[in-house]
């Protein structure tokens, strides 16, 4: 089964660091199909996107995972919309920090308005949270947070992205809510 | 609760048509690779030196990617719909081309071959595509019974995401 995740959220907010960790860690433990793609400006950010393959396997079934992140940048606003084209699952990564509040909300609002283009809903789809630069000394509480950026009420990560922290456990949470929510043909209670 | 996860495919008989157009192509345009994609750039089909792997799908998904991307530059400037991207390099060309209702194919040809004949095999090659995907089906190919506890104890061991 191949799926696609996407990484977003404000600029800067950690959404490179975020897959250029995965892919190190999964790299390690010998989870990745091939290189990492990186199309970035000189400056190091992204300009279209980052991604990698990451293959799964569950009693025999492989899941193949393509990776990629949006580019943060406002300007970039087209690229993002096609980079979320089909996506399967969503990682909001959301800046803890109070000055990026705003920010963080206006994202939410546009990616909001993407996929409904696409004819999806992102209340239905499958999302998880990270909370990420939870060591800046002006971080809000994940209480506020919460209530601000989780309309879902979806699994949250608080995060520090940087030193790894939180990094693999979004990922783990997010295939997890892509096979619940959304690939699962029936379910039996 | 138990999770029922199914995998679903294009049916054999279509796949097996798709591929026969795509493998025409490949031989009327010497073109090193062919193949067909779904406008999130997942591979549906692909033919010529190339195999499915690695490299395939990043190429699948740029070739989604730029056409995507110049599709939003051409509701910027009011275009029609965008059809066919074409760009070309000192030993090869690239031709990328729409195909209803939501594929793209993408041909890359050595510089020897026109690009005239490869756009005039490529419409031939989408008016075949187009009638053949307009009967396609979906199917399950696989199925996977697991328990939502479960799936998350296999993910935590083989990930070890939450250690």
């Amino acid at each position: 089964m191949k799926l696609k995740v996407v990484y977003f959220g404000s600029s800067l907010a950690g959404k490179s660091t975020n897959v250029k960790k995965l892919y190190e860690i999964l790299r390690a433990k010998s989870m990745v199909k091939g290189d990492m793609v990186v199309m970035e400006t000189e400056e190091q950010r992204t300009l279209f996107v980052e991604m990698f393959i990451s293959s799964i396997n569950i009693d025999g079934y492989e899941f193949e995972l393509k990776v990629l992140t949006t580019p943060g940048q406002f300007r970039l606003h087209p690229l993002r919309k096609v980079i979320m084209k089909g996506v399967d699952g969503l990682v909001f990564v959301v800046d803890s920090s109070r000055e990026r509040e705003k920010v963080n909300f206006l994202v939410l609002r546009e990616t909001a308005a993407v996929l409904k283009e696409q004819g999806e809903d992102l209340m239905r789809f499958p999302v998880v949270v990270q909370y990420n630069k939870r060591d800046l000394p002006d971080a809000m509480d994940i209480e506020d947070l919460q209530v601000r950026f989780n309309p879902w009420d979806a699994d949250y990560v608080p995060a520090v992205a940087i030193g790894g922290e939180g990094v693999l456990e979004t990922f783990q949470k997010v295939i997890k809510s892509i096979l619940v929510r959304k690939y699962a043909g029936h379910t039996h209670i | 609760m138990e999770l029922d996860l199914i995998e679903y495919d294009i049916d054999s008989t279509v796949k097996k048509q798709v591929e026969a157009i795509l493998q025409k192509l490949v031989e009327k345009t010497s073109a090193g690779v062919v193949m067909l994609t779904d406008d999130a750039g997942r591979i549906v089909s692909i033919k010529g030196k190339k195999q499915e792997d690695t490299e395939s799908e990043f190429l699948a998904t740029l070739i989604s990617g730029v056409f995507g991307a110049a599709v939003e530059m051409g509701k910027i400037l009011s275009m029609d719909q965008l059809e066919v991207l074409q760009y070309e390099s000192k030993s090869m060309d690239v031709v990328i081309k729409f195909i209803k209702p939501r594929f793209l194919l993408g041909v890359i040809v050595p510089k020897s071959t026109a690009l005239g004949t490869v756009r005039l095999f490529m419409k031939e090659a989408s008016d075949s595509l187009e009638k053949v995907l307009e009967g396609a089906k979906m199917v399950p190919v696989r199925e996977l019974k697991i328990d939502i506890k479960e799936l998350e104890e296999r993910l935590n061991r083989i990930l070890g995401g939450s250690e």
